[in-house]
């Protein structure tokens, strides 16, 4: 089977009906002139009381094919004129021919009285107002629709998106990230583990190595996927969220270089001009490290409820990728330098639809999760 | 962690102007502020008194009726407090005073006798809880004197997220952020006040010092002291450690505090009757010694069950305390104590951190020990100690002099830095000069070299990291970059575009495959998408039957009914519908997520292969699949037979999304398909799901059995497939073909089949019928209806041909029809 047959696989694309053998009438007798003149006049009575009683395109179709077809029963006598007497072979042929052309001008004339009827019904009985039978009513989950977004805005900056496995290693998800066991910061994150070796990765920054090892330097990627965290879930917190992290690694990368694209991808995020701010934060894996803040954007840095007043919200932990980092991903830091940035994907969705309780996301109830249709509604 | 700004006062200048930028100026560069509390300027007119009389209160056998003199005038107050006497000298706040909060105080009448203010405790000051007693004013004054200003009750606190000082050992003190704020204003850092060393090695040794297990402890030190008392604490000692979160017990054990939440240095002090030789050596170590038992009884009364690597403090080999967590109660100050060992040591941050751990128990002492701490500061907080205690008991002397032993000191580092690398990594130009002033503002030593020829403005340096900074923080030149950017202020970095060279982006591509098959689930097919967890519901998969022995298992998962990993998404999506059923009749569920496979058999767990897991097999173990499952009320044949079909053509649009490909539908065999086994799958209404004879999965109508786990009527068919196992299938690349010039054929035959012949063999059958015009075989339909045969089914096939020269004449479609009909005759296949 040829491959695009197979694509089209059995499907009815090229499957013609063709018209069913047509009836061949046999016209044998020879006919003489009254009775040709008669048997015009029987012909026009017939074939007019068909058409009248037709009731449908196909039917007068039908009579079309008997009387006017090649072999109908009209063209029949006017094929035969040659054998007709000539002197009254004038007056046969025009009767012929007229009542052709009758039988044509009736046709079309009870076609479009079909019509019309057909119209007239419809125009009282056809409801253009009712909804589709079965209404598509499917839905991405805003997890996907956010993320999507941040995907595009990325891939239209030269980032590659990548992912890793949720099972991670402690390898990745902590030693190759500056983090050994014996680090304080091991006790910032509550850790699900499976074995000494295995984990369910508390950051996507499990992805920095293996982005590092699989596509070496200069790279620019994301990784946006599930993380776990051991905590107690409520209103505002979740054992199950999403992150996105994000890593780039070039020559002669500086400070400077990481506000202007975290400014610039923040503000095609919020599709508004941001103001951001840098302050100092700790995480083994970068350094400097950071807390960028974003200026409120509902207060517009006056000072409300959602920035607590002081007119800033914390929004993405970031900092200069560590050199020792850097090594494990078999980067040269003498070479190289980079930034690395992690966004709460799962926050950004809660900010971005006003969802104020985390547990609505992993809850399955399509009451809630229905809502955000298919894709990424931007209000103008 | 709080800091009282009167204390930072101590060494470094805060005005007002300062008082009020410190939080925005802490947090910008270098923790994170929280919360800013102005204390004491509501408590206003509480003097001093001191209480002339105290007689009992005519109307009630607990209250008491005293005079308290004032100093302008004796008042009479009612007061139920215990601990009230004659002569006793209290904080009294009279008619018209406030306390905290700006709680006016006036007169009232209790129990028939009228009072005229109210003698305080240190709660209704403001300065800790204490609320048993009035609080009684120790400090030298006399009545009338202000209150708020003997006790510096008015004060600033600050307080810091102690997660952004998860680095920073010299934070965890007063001093340490007195140096920052010193370098953040560019004003001068003064000295602390300590006892000279020579003072405390003036005396001889009487109390030896003995370190066995030198890994955990890095430096002891331990000086006696003696002529002391358990006094109560200076009033203005009692509020700042009250404004910061610690408790006054005496001024002994006030003082070790204190000095903790000036240096950061956590201090310990032993009753002197209860140690007469120190040995640090593990609980182990100690067990091996013939020390009795596994438990250890802290100073909290609690006994602890002590992990062998524990590292304890003991007299000789008798423990006294769970070094650098928490004392023993077996040697704790108490009232009648009048000398003290003074313990002031670094221990291993590892160490001290897995013992809290093993032990729950995080001590003040504990948090600073696991930041890793400088071994200077153990005899720098010995010093300070020593010349505080002087400070309010002069009659302190040394009994035991310094005992100091320091296996493993820590040194300074020297890093090497230059100019350019600092601009080049910052992103902007810092003059050189600021570069040496704040490095030396924060105590760094910075050495200008001597760059000779190297480059035209080019500035080399050598730091010296200082040791409390050289424990971990600063190990490396970028270390120095964050010191330098974040004093000269990151908000002072412009922004710049990044300059890269251009090159092609590679991208995953089963990121955007898997977005395209959601985009078509919920478009296409109205299904919605959920997320539902990582791991099994053990409660509801009993519900459902379903057994999964071989899963991964969560060492320590939150709740244990979720302590097993999914290797199926159907349970929890089931779950799923299981709560929408109730809002909704007709709907459509599907997720994408992870399932997770046991190890591979025959490796251990704990000796899993890591190298193959680093290596991207860790995917292996991993797999992403989409389950879908349609869910509608009513058990007509009809229903099932739509939804079973609705999931076949999900199917194969998801084989066309990944891979351009075919859907296949075969017979689920339980010897080929272990998963007909799953406790969900239909006896009967199942198919095996696969493409280019890679499998892929199923679809079924769901096991009646499991019906009544779900509302009355309900129905459902589902479907898995394993999009990682698409992996293995190839792409269809399409090769184009010239449509036919001459038209096809379709003929349709209508041929009667035993009802348990499946199409796909009926089909592979025809398949062997050759014919040179014969170009494809399609399903029409079938028919089960009246008129047949027992046993028999109608399969209407259509029978595609055509010519590439010609179009067909009438004789070659019949003798096709002919040869064909004769061929199936000959098979024994009739037709309708």
């Amino acid at each position: 089977m040829s491959i695009l047959s197979s694509l089209v696989g059995e499907s009815s694309l090229y499957r013609e009906i063709t018209a069913s053998d047509l009836e061949v009438q046999q016209m044998t007798d020879q006919p003489h002139t009254n009775d040709l003149m008669q048997r015009l006049d029987e012909l026009d009575h017939q074939a007019i009381a068909e058409i009248k009683s037709s009731q449908t395109d196909e039917e007068l179709d039908q009579v079309r094919v008997k009387y006017l077809s090649k072999k109908g029963k009209v063209t029949a006598i006017l094929r035969s004129l040659g054998s007709v007497d000539p002197e009254i072979r004038p007056q046969v042929g025009a009767r012929a021919n007229e009542l052709r052309k009758k039988i044509e001008e009736s046709i079309e004339q009870r076609k479009a009285e079909i019509l019309q009827q057909k119209l007239e019904r419809e125009r009282s009985a056809f409801d253009p107002t009712v909804p589709p039978r079965r209404v598509p009513m499917g839905s991405l989950h805003p997890i996907t629709i956010v993320r999507r977004e941040l995907e595009d805005i990325f891939r239209g900056m030269g980032f590659t998106v990548v992912d890793g496995p949720e099972l991670e290693t402690d390898y990745y998800n902590f030693e190759a990230l500056n983090t050994p066991s014996t680090h304080p910061a091991r006790d910032m994150q509550d850790t699900y583990w499976i074995n000494d070796t295995l984990l369910l990765r508390t950051q996507t920054s499990a992805c920095q190595v293996r982005a590092m090892e699989k596509y070496g330097a200069p790279l620019r990627v994301i990784a946006p996927g599930r993380c776990f965290r051991n905590e107690d879930v409520d209103a505002s917190h979740e054992n199950t969220f999403f992150q996105l992290e994000g890593l780039l690694v070039d020559r002669n990368v500086s400070i400077a270089n990481l506000i202007y694209v975290m400014k610039t991808m923040l503000s095609e995020v919020f599709r508004s001009d941001v103001t951001v701010r840098l302050r100092p934060g700790y995480f083994p894996f970068v350094e400097p490290g950071f807390e960028l803040d974003i200026q409120c954007l509902i207060c517009s840095g006056k000072g409300c409820p959602t920035c607590k007043k002081s007119g800033w919200v914390e929004l993405v932990p970031c900092g200069m990728v560590h050199p020792n980092v850097l090594r494990y991903g078999g980067v040269d830091p003498e070479e190289f330098s980079g930034f690395a940035f992690g966004l709460g994907l799962t926050r950004l969705v809660m900010m971005k639809y006003g969802i104020s309780d985390i547990r609505v996301l992993n809850s399955g109830d399509l009451r809630s999760l229905s809502q955000f249709g298919i894709l990424d509604a931007r209000s103008s | 962690m709080k800091l009282s700004l009167n204390w930072l006062r101590d060494y470094v200048d805060i005005d007002d102007k300062t008082t009020e930028l410190l939080p925005d100026l802490l947090t910008m560069s270098t923790a994170e502020v929280e919360a800013v509390e102005h204390k004491g300027a509501d408590v206003q007119g509480v003097v001093a008194g001191r209480i002339t009389s105290v007689s009992p209160h005519p109307g009630s056998g607990t209250l008491k009726v005293i005079q308290v003199d004032i100093g302008s005038d004796v008042v009479q107050s009612v007061c139920g407090a215990p601990n009230v006497r004659a002569g006793m000298m209290v904080a009294f706040a009279p008619c018209g005073s406030s306390l905290p909060g700006f709680k006016r105080v006036t007169a009232s009448e209790i129990a028939g006798v009228t009072s005229y203010g109210m003698a305080c405790s240190q709660r209704e000051l403001g300065i800790g809880d204490a609320h048993e007693g009035v609080l009684e004013l120790t400090d030298e004054c006399k009545p009338g004197d202000n209150v708020a200003d003997l006790l510096k009750l008015r004060d600033t606190v600050i307080e810091i997220d102690n997660k952004s000082l998860t680095h920073r050992p010299d934070l965890w003190g007063h001093y340490g952020f007195a140096r920052e704020i010193a370098a953040l204003t560019g004003r001068p850092l003064r000295q602390l006040q300590m006892s000279p060393l020579e003072e405390l090695t003036s005396k001889d040794v009487a109390v030896p010092v003995a370190i066995d297990d030198t890994e955990k402890c890095f430096r002891y030190c331990a000086l006696g002291i003696d002529g002391i008392d358990t006094r109560q604490s200076p009033g203005w000692l009692q509020t700042r450690l009250a404004y910061v979160g610690m408790r006054p017990i005496n001024f002994i054990v006030d003082l070790t505090n204190y000095v903790m939440l000036e240096l950061g240095q956590p201090m310990h002090a032993f009753d002197s009757r209860m140690i007469q030789a120190v040995r640090v050596m593990t609980f182990g170590q100690v067990k091996a010694k013939g020390y009795p038992g596994t438990t250890f009884k802290t100073l909290d009364g609690v006994e602890r069950r002590m992990p062998d690597s524990a590292l304890m403090i003991c007299n000789g080999y008798h423990p006294v305390a769970i070094a650098g967590i928490m004392g023993g109660e077996n040697s704790e100050v108490e009232p009648s104590t009048t000398a003290i060992l003074l313990e002031s040591a670094t221990f291993d941050a590892t160490s001290v951190r897995r013992t809290a751990i093993a032990l729950g128990l995080r001590t003040e002492a504990s948090m600073r020990f696991e930041k890793s701490l400088d071994t200077n500061l153990a005899l720098t907080a010995t010093r300070r100690f020593l010349y505080l205690v002087k400070q309010v008991i002069p009659t302190a002397s040394i009994y035991s002099g310094l005992a100091d032993v320091e296996p493993r000191p820590t040194r300074p580092i020297w890093l090497s830095i230059d100019s350019d690398y600092v601009c080049r990594y910052a992103g902007t130009k810092i003059p050189p000069e600021r570069v040496e002033g704040i490095l030396t503002s924060l105590g760094f030593t910075v050495n200008r070299k001597d760059a000779g020829k190297e480059s035209e403005g080019k500035i080399c340096w050598d730091v010296q990291v200082p040791t409390y900074r050289a424990t971990k923080d600063v190990t490396l030149p970028v270390d120095l970059i964050e010191e330098i950017a974040r004093v000269y202020g990151y908000d002072n970095i412009t922004p710049r575009s990044i300059a890269v060279t251009l090159s092609p982006v590679h991208q995953d591509e089963h990121i955007e495959l898997h977005y395209r098959v959601k985009q078509t689930l919920s478009t296409a097919f109205g299904m919605n998408e959920i997320h539902t967890y990582s791991w099994y519901d053990k409660d509801w998969n009993k519900e459902i039957g379903h057994k999964d022995d071989n899963v991964l298992t969560i060492v320590n998962p939150g709740i244990s009914k979720n302590d097993t990993l999914r290797r199926h998404l159907v349970p929890n999506l089931l779950a799923a519908v299981a709560k929408n059923e109730g809002y909704f009749d007709d709907f459509r569920l599907f997720e994408i997520g992870s399932v997770y496979h046991p190890l591979p058999q025959g490796s251990k767990s704990d000796a899993f292969d890591e190298k193959a897991i680093r290596s991207g097999d860790a995917f292996r173990i991993e797999d992403v699949h989409v389950c879908c499952i349609v869910h509608w009320k009513g058990r007509s044949d009809k229903q099932e037979d739509e939804a079973f079909d609705l999931l076949k053509q999900a199917a194969w649009a998801i084989c066309r999304q990944m891979r351009n490909r075919t859907a296949d539908f075969e017979i689920m065999d339980e010897k080929l398909h272990p998963e007909a086994g799953l406790s969900w799958i239909h006896p009967v209404k199942r198919c095996a799901v696969s493409s280019c004879g890679v499998a892929l999965g199923y679809i079924t109508v769901i096991n009646p059995k499991l019906l009544d786990k779900f509302v009355q009527g309900a129905n459902m068919a589902i479907m898995d497939l394993n999009l990682t196992a698409f992996n293995k299938v190839p792409m269809g690349v399409p090769v184009f073909k010239e449509p036919p010039r001459y038209p096809r054929v379709s003929l349709d035959f209508s041929l009667l089949v035993d009802v348990s012949r499946p199409y796909k063999a009926l089909l592979n059958e025809l398949r062997e019928f050759s014919h040179p015009l014969l170009e494809s075989i399609s399903y029409v339909d079938t028919y089960t209806g009246t008129g047949l045969p027992q046993g028999k089914k109608s399969v209407t096939v259509a029978m595609t041909i055509g010519s590439s020269d010609h179009t067909l004449s009438s004789q070659e479609i019949d003798d096709f029809s002919d040869a064909f009909i004769s061929w199936l005759a000959d098979r024994g296949i009739t037709l309708r």
